[in-house]
């Protein structure tokens, strides 16, 4: 069973590397995946020029840059297996194909999400690089709390995941707002997850709703992996452990709603005939 | 032209924005969806500028750069992307083999999208100035008024040139697509004053329709938004005229080339390329 699921996996990686990436040559494409988020983050480097002259040397902004950075694995897993399913079902009508496979419909989305995460890491790496040089920012190798990357990047990109099947199992029966919901998602979180400003500047009652989400948790663990401490004040007066201790309470309990809701989004979907509804939208 | 041809037309301008125009409005939900969602991104570069205490006036730059956003997403994913997704569905042959004339179509996708587009921008002007309290301020209605027609009529063009590329490629166009989001958001100052690029890269950025016309409205719209200009709003406005017409031109001589190279090399309706 195990190794089927893991052949499953390796295979739906294999087809998603194929999809995402064979219309170029493979530096290319990494270099096009990276265009976005390296965009974003320089965008907010101007925008932060209203207040400073040089971001560069400002803590403030390098943590709005890292969190920035860490958050774009996020985007491009939410709207990159968003993407998928739309494609597989109205682009190129795979969908029933993928479907009536041997392996669980589920682990072939799974094995997508790695493939995206892959690429999506090597876009951070390629952001914090921007970072380092053209925008003067201290990001050093000895800098880095290597310990706490190893504990929360896992927890992290687990917590994505499972966020991220509950709306690629969400499109399942969805038609008309799947573009939508590819591109929008990451919106909604980037507002909610304090990448961009403390928590504490949302409305009063935004900010359960961000404490509750484990991508907030996630986000400023990767700041205090880059030694930034004290962006967002209550956060930050927790200790490395109570806040690797949240994370992983909150990312198994996203995953597990993630994985539920998939299932029941699919069932739904079979029981309506919409797994592999093409509605030419 | 003749009576007939013109008639024949303006039938395909009106048949082409009628989807648009009335489909694209029909579901509430859909409607809901795309206006909301585009809101919540743009409240966090609203939140941005409170966190750092930004003065006010970055707020309202901020809500007329994200009232502008659903007019370059119309270029790209209703101009521009448009034929590939009709070459997907099969539609694009069928257009190419209808009596009437390609121009006709690709305007009448315009004028809709224009529409459409025009619905949402002033739904995020008004949750700018109802939720956020900006404070905008129209002086020289007149001016203003050329400058964002002449912004629309640029931009549409624009897409218009871009879409006859699917006669052509398929994937690679829209993988082009894709990534002239985000960097076009940055290089047009859509959350910030454009001038704070450096004068080389402004320079580059002016060449995009939607820097001049986002800077031009700015200026005329938002109190004390003449600070934070880069050319002066007559400027740009013969600037977007210049490249409207050149655009406008160049699309039509575009749209002709690469039909018939689509067709002689077989790409018109290649599906899944």
């Amino acid at each position: 069973m195990t190794r089927r699921l893991a052949r499953a996996i390796v295979a739906s990686m294999k087809i998603g590397w194929e999809i995402e990436s064979n219309w170029t040559n493979v530096p290319l494409y990494i270099l096009y995946e990276a265009v976005r988020p390296l965009s974003l983050c320089i965008l907010l480097y101007f925008l932060y020029k209203v207040v400073s002259a040089s971001p560069g040397a400002d803590p403030h902004f390098f943590a709005i840059f890292i969190g920035n950075a860490f958050f774009m694995i996020f985007g491009a897993l939410a709207s990159g297996l968003s993407w998928a399913i739309i494609s597989d079902r109205e682009h190129y009508q795979i969908i029933r194909y993928v479907y009536i496979a041997p392996a669980p419909f589920v682990w072939t989305v799974i094995g997508r999400a790695v493939t995206l995460l892959a690429v999506a890491l090597t876009s951070v790496l390629l952001t914090l690089l921007v970072g380092r040089w053209p925008l003067g920012l201290p990001i050093s190798l000895g800098g880095v709390r290597w310990g706490l990357l190893a504990m929360s990047l896992p927890l992290g990109l687990a917590a994505a995941c499972g966020i991220g099947l509950f709306f690629a199992g969400m499109l399942l029966i969805t038609a008309r707002h799947s573009l939508l919901l590819a591109e929008g998602v990451g919106g909604v979180f980037l507002l909610l997850c304090g990448v961009l400003y403390p928590t504490t500047y949302l409305p009063w009652w935004l900010r359960p709703l961000a404490w509750l989400n484990p991508l907030t948790h996630w986000v400023e663990a990767s700041r205090r992996v880059f030694g930034v401490t004290g962006f967002d004040k209550p956060l930050g007066a927790l200790p490395d452990w109570e806040l690797l201790a949240i994370l992983l309470v909150l990312t198994v309990v996203y995953l597990y709603i993630g994985w539920k809701s998939f299932l029941w989004f699919e069932h739904r979907a079979k029981r309506a005939g919409k797994i592999d509804q093409a509605t030419n939208y | 032209m003749k009576m007939s041809s013109l008639l024949l037309w303006l039938r395909a301008i009106k048949a082409r924005a009628y989807v648009r125009v009335i489909g694209g409005n029909r579901e509430l939900s859909w409607v809901i969806t795309e206006v909301g969602l585009p809101v919540i991104s743009l409240s966090a570069y609203i939140f941005i500028y409170r966190s750092l205490g930004a003065p006010r006036i970055y707020e309202g730059l901020v809500v007329l750069g994200g009232a502008m956003i659903p007019f370059w997403v119309g270029v790209l994913w209703s101009m521009a992307t448009q034929f590939y997704w009709e070459k997907e569905m099969g539609n694009l042959d069928l257009f190419m083999a209808s009596p009437m004339p390609p121009t006709a179509l690709l305007l009448g996708m315009a004028i809709g999208g224009m529409f459409m587009s025009l619905m949402r921008t002033l739904f995020v002007i008004v949750v700018g100035v109802l939720i956020f309290h900006v404070q905008l301020s129209i002086h020289q209605p007149g001016l203003l008024t050329l400058v964002f027609l002449l912004t629309m009529t640029s931009l549409f063009s624009l897409g218009m040139a871009a879409s006859s590329a699917y006669f052509m490629v398929g994937r690679v166009g829209m993988r082009l697509n894709q990534i002239l989001m985000e960097p076009i958001y940055l290089l047009s100052g859509l959350y910030f004053p454009v001038t704070h690029l450096g004068r080389i890269l402004v320079a580059f950025a002016a060449l995009i329709p939607l820097t001049l016309g986002l800077d031009g409205v700015r200026q005329l719209v938002l109190v004390g938004g003449a600070s934070l200009g880069f050319l002066s709003p007559r400027t740009e406005a013969l600037a977007l005229a210049a490249m409207t017409t050149v655009f406008t031109f160049g699309a039509v001589r575009l749209m002709r080339l690469l039909e018939q190279q689509g067709k002689q090399r077989g790409t018109m309706s290649l599906r899944w390329q």
